[in-house]
């Protein structure tokens, strides 16, 4: 007989990973990241003079659209056939509760600190407004987008304020995009969720530690089967 | 799909607020408002205010649209002027045809303006110095036939050309620019000539010019047979 138990214990638990993301939503968020970076560099090079040699207008303007399209295209390709991955995503973004609120008032020195953060669920409180803004970003982008090309079409469309909007909201979305890449990449506390939009798991107890609420509902769904 | 993947949102309390809703509203709201005043403040200009403060970071010269310019071109890359091979041609449908070394160019009497310089993607530079050839000196020149109605303007730039009807070449202020704010062309503006019209967009106005062709038929230009107005007018809420 053996003498190794087959039963996990407190060190070694048998699932020591969570499911935090589906294929779906880090298809969608990988295609948001290429396309965003895409159409970030085309537009730099319709806007910086030292890049005007290395893209000329044409082609940095057709590659602009087509990254552009090419997320529109995916998203929608995403909400018809994965509708559930979207849709959760969207009612978790839609609403803050107390203690997200309460997370918020020490989020920024919680940065710096690393103190613990009121117990949150999915998505913590930045996180929510960061999709938020990012994506209302996203639609003010295109919306602006679409005037300017339509303004080259028929100078009707051309206003004087469409150009310094979409100048703004890139600045706006360039600056969250830098301090979500920060928080993912190299801030200790938080740098543990980018397994999430890799592979789609993340490490439990960071899950626990940092996104409690929601460790404890997956687990009250799902007792028998935590990984 | 994963029996695990979180599907339901976390649970809701009865005191959540959709700030997350209001959020992605208010950025959308403050985007359509913001056009819309801007618009009607004759635009702000943010890229001349990041220009501004490029100005005063040492090194950023070049990188940021100084002075508020955005530089197009069609080709990589663009055009370099080498006075001594320069040539400058005025043929078509003229009295007296003529190609002009850069030093004939110089020669020719020119006079200043200044101007607004809209450009179609939605940017302006005001008040800009020009110094340059008018029309009514070309005219003395080469002396059209009464069959010209129509101007080509062609680059260096290649294929890039446009094209006015006469009556548009003549109008107040248009000139076959040399010098911009004080100082000859620089290349990326269109060294050594531009048309400057700042009656129209500035797609009309063709950089690094090489060859001036007086036509009894009209013909599309670059932009134009893209998709863009083959008039330009920026309108009078906007030309002053």
């Amino acid at each position: 007989m053996s003498t190794t138990s087959p039963l996990p214990t407190a060190t070694a638990p048998a699932y020591p990973r969570i499911r935090r993301f589906t294929g779906a939503q880090r298809l969608l968020h990988l295609i948001l990241a290429v396309t965003f970076f895409g159409m970030l560099w085309t537009g730099l090079c319709l806007w910086s003079p030292a890049l005007a040699e290395i893209m000329n207008r044409p082609l940095a303007k057709q590659w602009h659209l087509w990254f552009a399209i090419a997320l529109g295209v995916a998203f929608v390709g995403i909400l018809i056939l994965r509708p559930r991955d979207v849709s959760a995503f969207a009612k978790e973004v839609d609403t803050l509760d107390r203690a997200d609120r309460e997370w918020l008032k020490g989020g920024p020195r919680r940065i710096v600190s690393h103190d613990g953060a009121p117990e949150q669920g999915w998505l913590n409180a930045g996180q929510k407004l960061n999709t938020a803004i990012t994506i209302g970003l996203l639609i003010v982008l295109t919306f602006t987008g679409i005037l300017l090309w339509l303004g080259e079409q028929n100078t009707a469309f051309r206003f004087g304020g469409t150009v310094d909007v979409h100048d703004i909201a890139t600045i706006l979305i360039v600056a969250l995009t830098c301090g979500h890449l920060y928080l993912a990449l190299f801030n200790r506390t938080t740098r543990a969720s980018m397994s999430g939009m890799i592979d789609g798991t993340v490490d439990r107890e960071w899950a626990r530690a940092n996104h409690g609420r929601w460790v404890a509902e997956v687990e009250a769904q799902t007792p028998d089967r935590t990984s | 799909m994963d029996q695990n993947a979180p599907q339901h949102p976390t649970e809701t309390p009865k005191d959540r607020l959709p700030l997350g809703r209001a959020a992605f509203l208010g950025t959308i709201a403050a985007g359509a408002i913001g056009v819309g005043l801007i618009s009607k403040m004759g635009g702000m200009g943010v890229g001349n205010m990041i220009a501004s403060a490029g100005n005063v970071v040492p090194g950023v010269e070049g990188i940021v649209p100084t002075g508020g310019w955005r530089i197009y071109n069609v080709q990589d890359p663009m055009p370099t002027f080498d006075p001594a091979t320069y040539t400058l041609t005025v043929d078509g449908e003229v009295e007296n045809p003529v190609t002009l070394t850069w030093s004939a160019v110089q020669e020719t009497p020119m006079v200043t303006s200044i101007s607004d310089f809209h450009c179609v993607t939605g940017w302006s530079v005001e008040k800009v110095h020009w110094k340059g050839i008018t029309p009514a000196t070309l005219f003395d020149l080469v002396k059209p036939k009464t069959t010209a109605k129509h101007v080509n303007f062609q680059s260096l730039e290649e294929p890039y050309f446009d094209q006015l009807t006469m009556e548009q070449f003549k109008l107040k202020d248009v000139l076959l620019a040399t010098e911009m704010d004080g100082v000859p062309l620089q290349r990326v503006h269109g060294a050594p000539m531009r048309l400057v019209i700042p009656q129209m967009y500035g797609y009309k106005g063709v950089k690094w010019l090489s060859k001036i062709t007086f036509e009894k038929e009209p013909t599309r230009g670059y932009w134009e047979t893209r998709g863009y107005d083959a008039d330009a007018w920026v309108g009078d809420d906007v030309y002053h």
